[in-house]
């Protein structure tokens, strides 16, 4: 009896949580099917016709609302077809974000195979290097980066910022804390069957890890969907930017399709997300046990 | 015969580790032991030697030192409530039953969501005409995002992206502690408290090392959500390390800017090792 009630107060909270983690997301879902009229009266901080009816004070209210007046898709239209600088500004968030998860994939694996088996005297010590490397913030690499650019002249191509973005460290650690957990047993057995390293890592290793590579595919594509840092320094014209960077500039030129644009740029992470997510709960979950 | 066999055994490990290690020697390491140069020099131009007085200017300066200190706070906010709140999270989604998975889904979403797509949303909420003043503040709005209620807020959209992640990685290490532990407490007569502290914290405390470690790269991350929600000059307690070195960048300053970078290298550095010595003497008492 007290189980249930316990159980209950359980759901409760995990509903009132589960709110609190939706309501940006589908406020912005919602919204993108107003009408730009609709989202105007409801988002201007001026006073209008359109929505006087608080006109007690000189500002006008953001008036949020989980159903449109009516459904239109007149956002997405403009968006699509009369904007060229959005699409042109998500195909460079494509051009950036694709080559990186490749490489990043191709890079970590070997990598972290290597660390895991090598009976190197100083593998943690250069271990430990990658982890500070991890952690540091893009900034403190700027300068250094900005530098080896210049020396490799590709300053003005978005391959200052995919290289360092493939060697990202953050790859090897994820799928060498998954190896960790692997039983060695395989491997062994594998060698004194006269395996070499590549027939190891591509008929044993490879298909075993198949969560943790969607995990870190799923992680690095979010990760640079999401560029912003590398972009405000790097780049300086403004058609040159991925979208993330320019999104929230969007509202600045007119507010009439914000959330059609927030919209449409999430499309992809989510997508993904949502066919991938059961390999990348995995994934993230054997990287953490051991 | 052993030894040559294992000779050979290392160097296709290395060539294997070769690529990615080049990569990140390339762009990240030597790059940066480089620019060590910069730290010691006066301008570009002139490029006289001038020891530790970049350092020192470093120090002296409100703008550093106050993006160091709010990094240093904001680190100590929300990592510790970027533990806990995920904790919070998983244990409850460990006693739910069918809706688990789905909980879990929808806990994790935000992590996928571009922080761009939701800038907007976020200013509309607390900004000068946003739903906060819209209900209770009609009378006298702020932007609340100017305020010094703002660092509050980074950590509130700090969480909602964040904590989804750390949630499942407590949930595979609950998973993982055998349910006999918990048997055997309840036959000595352990109340639920003292099975918490003593068995939940403890075999948890190998995956908390983890989640430590995410949280802190993603505490670096929020400057993201900053600069996107608040700009490139935020209000003075959400001005960051990041905006200041990215300042120094546009302002062509790669002394102060190389300096900086050693100076948070330091850190960080001190950091992990202390870390890797909490980790390793975890491991040691568990054994």
């Amino acid at each position: 009896m007290r189980g249930k009630a316990i159980n209950k107060i359980i759901y409760a909270i995990l509903l009132l949580l589960s709110g609190f983690f939706l309501f940006p997301i589908i406020i912005t879902v919602v919204n993108s099917f107003m009408s730009p009229f609709e989202i105007y009266n409801r988002y201007s901080s001026t006073v209008m016709a359109a929505n006087g009816f608080d006109t007690a004070g000189p500002l006008h209210f953001v008036e949020m609302s989980l159903i449109p007046g009516f459904v239109s898709f007149k956002q997405y239209f403009k968006l699509l077809f009369s904007s060229p600088l959005y699409l042109g500004l998500f195909w460079n968030s494509l051009k950036i974000t694709l080559p990186i998860v490749v490489g990043q994939l191709l890079v970590s694996l070997p990598g972290a195979y290597a660390f895991e088996l090598s009976k190197f005297k100083y593998k943690e010590a250069l271990f430990f290097v990658y982890i500070v490397v991890m952690l540091m913030p893009l900034q403190v690499v700027l300068v250094p980066n900005y530098i080896m650019a210049g020396f490799l002249g590709i300053k003005e191509s978005y391959l200052a910022i995919i290289l360092p973005g493939i060697f990202n460290p953050f790859g090897v650690f994820l799928m060498r804390q998954y190896l960790k957990g692997l039983p060695k047993d395989y491997i062994e057995a594998a060698k004194v069957d006269g395996a070499n390293h590549l027939q190891i890592l591509s008929y044993i290793i490879a298909p075993l890890i198949k969560a943790a590579a969607a995990a870190l595919l799923i992680l690095t594509f979010v990760e640079y969907w999401n560029l912003v840092d590398q972009a405000i320094v790097f780049i300086k014209e403004a058609s040159y930017e991925p979208l993330s960077a320019y999104l929230s500039r969007f509202a600045e030129s007119g507010l009439d399709m914000v959330f059609a644009a927030s919209c449409f740029y999430m499309l992809p992470t989510v997508l993904i997300f949502l066919f991938g997510q059961e390999n990348m709960v995995e994934g993230i979950q054997l990287s953490g046990i051991k | 015969m052993i030894k040559s066999l294992n000779l050979k055994d290392e160097g296709i490990l290395l060539l294997l580790a070769l690529p990615g290690f080049m990569g990140l020697l390339v762009f990240y390491i030597m790059p940066f032991l480089l620019s060590f140069y910069y730290t010691l020099i006066d301008n570009n131009i002139t490029k006289n030697f001038v020891g530790l007085k970049n350092f020192v200017e470093l120090f002296t300066s409100g703008a550093f030192t106050l993006g160091l200190k709010n990094t240093g706070i904001f680190m100590a906010i929300c990592v510790p409530l970027n533990m806990i709140f995920p904790l919070i999270l998983a244990l409850l989604l460990h006693k739910a039953g069918k809706l688990k998975n789905l909980f879990g889904l929808i806990f994790l979403l935000p992590l996928v969501i571009p922080s761009g797509s939701v800038a907007h949303f976020w200013k509309s909420v607390f900004g000068i005409n946003g739903l906060i003043n819209g209900a209770f503040f009609a009378d006298s709005p702020v932007n609340w995002l100017d305020t010094d209620l703002s660092r509050t807020l980074i950590t509130l959209v700090f969480l909602w992206k964040n904590a989804g992640f750390n949630m499942i990685l407590f949930l595979a290490g609950l998973k993982a502690i055998p349910k006999e532990y918990y048997e055997c407490a309840e036959v000595e007569g352990a109340g639920a408290i003292s099975k918490f502290f003593r068995i939940t914290i403890v075999y948890i405390a190998p995956t908390a090392f983890l989640v430590f470690i995410m949280s802190i790269i993603n505490s670096f991350k929020s400057f993201k959500e900053i600069y996107l929600i608040c700009g490139a000059y935020p209000h003075q307690s959400i001005y960051m390390l990041q905006h200041y070195m990215n300042n120094q960048f546009s302002a062509i300053n790669y002394q102060k800017l190389s300096s900086a970078a050693y100076v948070l290298a330091v850190f960080i550095i001190i950091l992990v090792l202390l870390i890797y010595r909490l980790q390793n003497k975890h491991a040691e008492s568990l054994k």
